[in-house]
């Protein structure tokens, strides 16, 4: 064989890492996962076995991350025009589009099979619906389509501690679905404060996000309007006694600074500026630092939530609110 | 991919298939031609290797050592009724 038999210099051949693999599971995104469906899991009024709970958490971590692959892989196109998502596996060029589906596809045939042994197949089934939730539904449906897609899409987000739960307890429960809900309103002001920074961003990939569809002033109102909600329900697990007076402190303080923030968002002119220059997650127009304070801050206001009562049922702390109940 | 009425862009199903089509590496069996990798590509790839290998070895570890879990509970279960 003569060396022009070669292909040159292993043309097409992956130069991808373990890491690059990892970083189409969106790791900060599992992190969460992980944490909500400890707390699901945690609180629910089940002593279960740790090493089956720890497996539990861990197939939620990989059902998680393979969804994130199979979304990764199908907007590849969008994440090579945005600021933000251009430096991912694929749109670098390290990782293929079909390596990435395979990826995900076999991620999520062995964390459902793997939940199924090590809880139950309501559990399992309520992974995969996840999964598929969050790959067809949201990302290969609605969000190129509906400026609504990060409100139905939030399901998928939604799920982790009510799996959590029934992965120990193996029913749906009220409690189970306050979780869920909690997640679900959440999702909405979380998603649109950063949409309000990075309007231009979505708008340069043709992604219908509210600032882009119906205008940066309505999408303020409607943060608004969600956040009151969110933080009005999520005093619920106190009056199911899945809360005790922690989770009551924290639910109030930090919903009070929830609402604040938000109200500070209403009052701005965050998103009419277009979006900040460069493409780091915080990176921010004065006009929009507002929304970037919202954003950055719902994510600690869902961990303090979640942590609560985390602390409450695993760590004794849960002092029962008299006239509850 | 096709626009729809208000300008945003909507992916097809074939969009999808051309889409992992088109990113396939080339099908070197139909060929006499072989791959000569670069160094950084061989190591690249043999790190892959090491985590997929590590990764069914854990995943068979798991499988055993959760039927074994479980086999003890049913038998424990069993035992006090």
């Amino acid at each position: 064989m003569t060396p022009s038999n070669h292909r040159a210099e292993g043309e097409a051949v992956s130069t991808a890492s373990p890491r690059d693999y990892f970083d189409l599971m969106k790791p900060r995104v599992m992190t969460l996962v992980v944490f909500t469906a400890f707390a699901g899991l945690i609180a629910a009024p089940v002593d279960a076995d740790p090493f089956l709970a720890f497996m539990s958490i861990l197939c939620l971590a990989v059902g998680a991350g393979a969804a994130g692959a199979l979304n990764m892989a199908y907007d590849a196109d969008i994440d090579a025009t945005m600021q933000r998502t251009r430096k991912r596996p694929i749109p670098r060029g390290v990782v293929s589009v079909a390596n990435a589906y395979g990826f995900g596809v076999v991620a999520a045939i062995l964390s459902v099979l793997l939940m199924a042994l090590a809880s139950n197949y309501l559990a399992a089934g309520l992974l995969a619906f996840s999964i598929f939730f969050y790959a067809v539904i949201y990302t290969m449906i609605l969000k190129r389509s509906t400026p609504q897609n990060i409100v139905i899409g939030g399901a998928a987000g939604a799920f982790p501690p009510m799996i959590g739960w029934v992965a120990v307890t193996g029913e749906i429960s009220l409690d189970a679905f306050i979780l869920f809900m909690i997640i679900f309103l959440w999702t909405p002001p979380h998603s649109w404060a950063l949409a309000l920074y990075k309007s231009g961003d979505y708008a340069a990939a043709n992604v219908p996000m509210m600032p882009v569809a119906k205008g940066a002033g309505s999408t303020r109102l409607q943060i608004l309007l969600y956040s009151i909600v969110l933080v009005i329900f999520a005093g619920a697990p106190v009056l199911t006694e899945l809360g005790g007076a922690v989770y009551a402190a924290t639910s109030l303080g930090g919903g009070a600074l929830f609402l604040l923030l938000a109200w500070r968002v209403y009052r701005s002119r965050a998103g009419e500026a277009g979006s900040a220059e460069e493409g780091a997650l915080y990176a921010v127009r004065s006009g929009d630092k507002a929304a970037r304070d919202l954003f950055a801050y719902s994510i600690g206001y869902l961990t303090v939530l979640f942590a609560a009562l985390i602390v409450e049922h695993a760590f004794g702390a849960y002092v029962a609110i008299p006239g509850v109940g | 991919m096709t626009e729809t009425e208000n300008g945003k862009s909507k992916k097809t199903v074939a969009d999808m298939i051309e889409q992992v089509v088109e990113s396939k590496q080339p099908d070197y069996t139909q060929s006499t031609e072989t791959v000569r990798l670069t160094p950084e590509q061989e190591k690249a790839r043999g790190r892959r290797n090491v985590v997929i290998a590590l990764s069914l070895v854990g995943f068979m570890v798991a499988v055993f050592a959760i039927t074994v879990v479980r086999l003890s509970q049913n038998i424990a279960a069993g035992v006090a009724s």
